[in-house]
């Protein structure tokens, strides 16, 4: 699953750390998450769409080949 | 955490128990001496190991280390690797405790220690299966 995380923050002028701190994870998940190398739970999906105020499908991309892992 | 705290105190008290046990009661069995001094020795390692780990942790706690722990600790991709890694060497143990059961009873080694080994394997398969039980009812 694809996502625009380093792009929304970045125009958001937050750094890593700033993001990870906002909705409680660590700078470590924040990486994994812009690599696309891991995929959120919902919960953390919809803290990061509040966080960048707009909605999940617009933060992440769900792509027709995208399995469960 | 304080109920660890206290489970590790009755460890290192039972661990001593032991080993008083061992010095000045069990002296002519050496079986139950040997089991007295093992059992003992191991409790009073972990206990203590765990006791004066968490003190000198909680000498060095501020208010900014206790939330960078409690995020580490709650963040959902920790959480998730904890779990993967579990289930890995779940996966590639089970294997190598059944090989090694099979292989103690083929070469004749003592009846205690396959039937340990046995035990070992129930004993998993158990918890194997009372946790599938568990999370399916719960998640």
């Amino acid at each position: 699953m694809e996502n625009r995380i380093k792009e929304l923050r970045g125009a958001r002028d937050l750094t890593q750390a700033e993001l990870a701190e906002l909705i409680s994870v660590s700078s470590r998940t924040i990486i994994s998450l812009e690599k696309g190398q891991y995929n959120p739970s919902v919960l953390l999906a919809h803290k990061l769409a509040l966080v960048f105020g707009c909605p999940i499908e617009e933060v992440f991309i769900f792509g027709e080949e995208d399995d469960i892992r | 955490m304080q109920k660890n705290i206290f489970a590790y105190v009755i460890g290192l008290v039972i661990g001593i128990v032991l080993i008083l046990l061992a010095v000045f009661v069990f002296t002519g069995s050496t079986t139950l001496n040997g089991a007295c001094y093992g059992i003992g020795a191991a409790l009073i390692a972990l206990s203590a190991g765990f006791l004066i780990g968490k003190s000198i942790i909680k000498s060095a706690e501020t208010p900014e280390s206790l939330k960078v722990q409690a995020v580490e600790v709650n963040d959902e991709r920790n959480i998730r690797i904890r779990e993967r890694a579990g289930w890995n060497t779940t996966r590639i143990f089970t294997p190598i405790l059944c090989f090694l059961t099979l292989a103690s009873a083929l070469i004749g080694v003592e009846l205690y220690v396959t039937l340990t080994a046995c035990g070992l394997v129930v004993l998993l398969a158990g918890l194997s299966i009372g946790s599938q039980i568990y999370y399916d009812k719960r998640l």
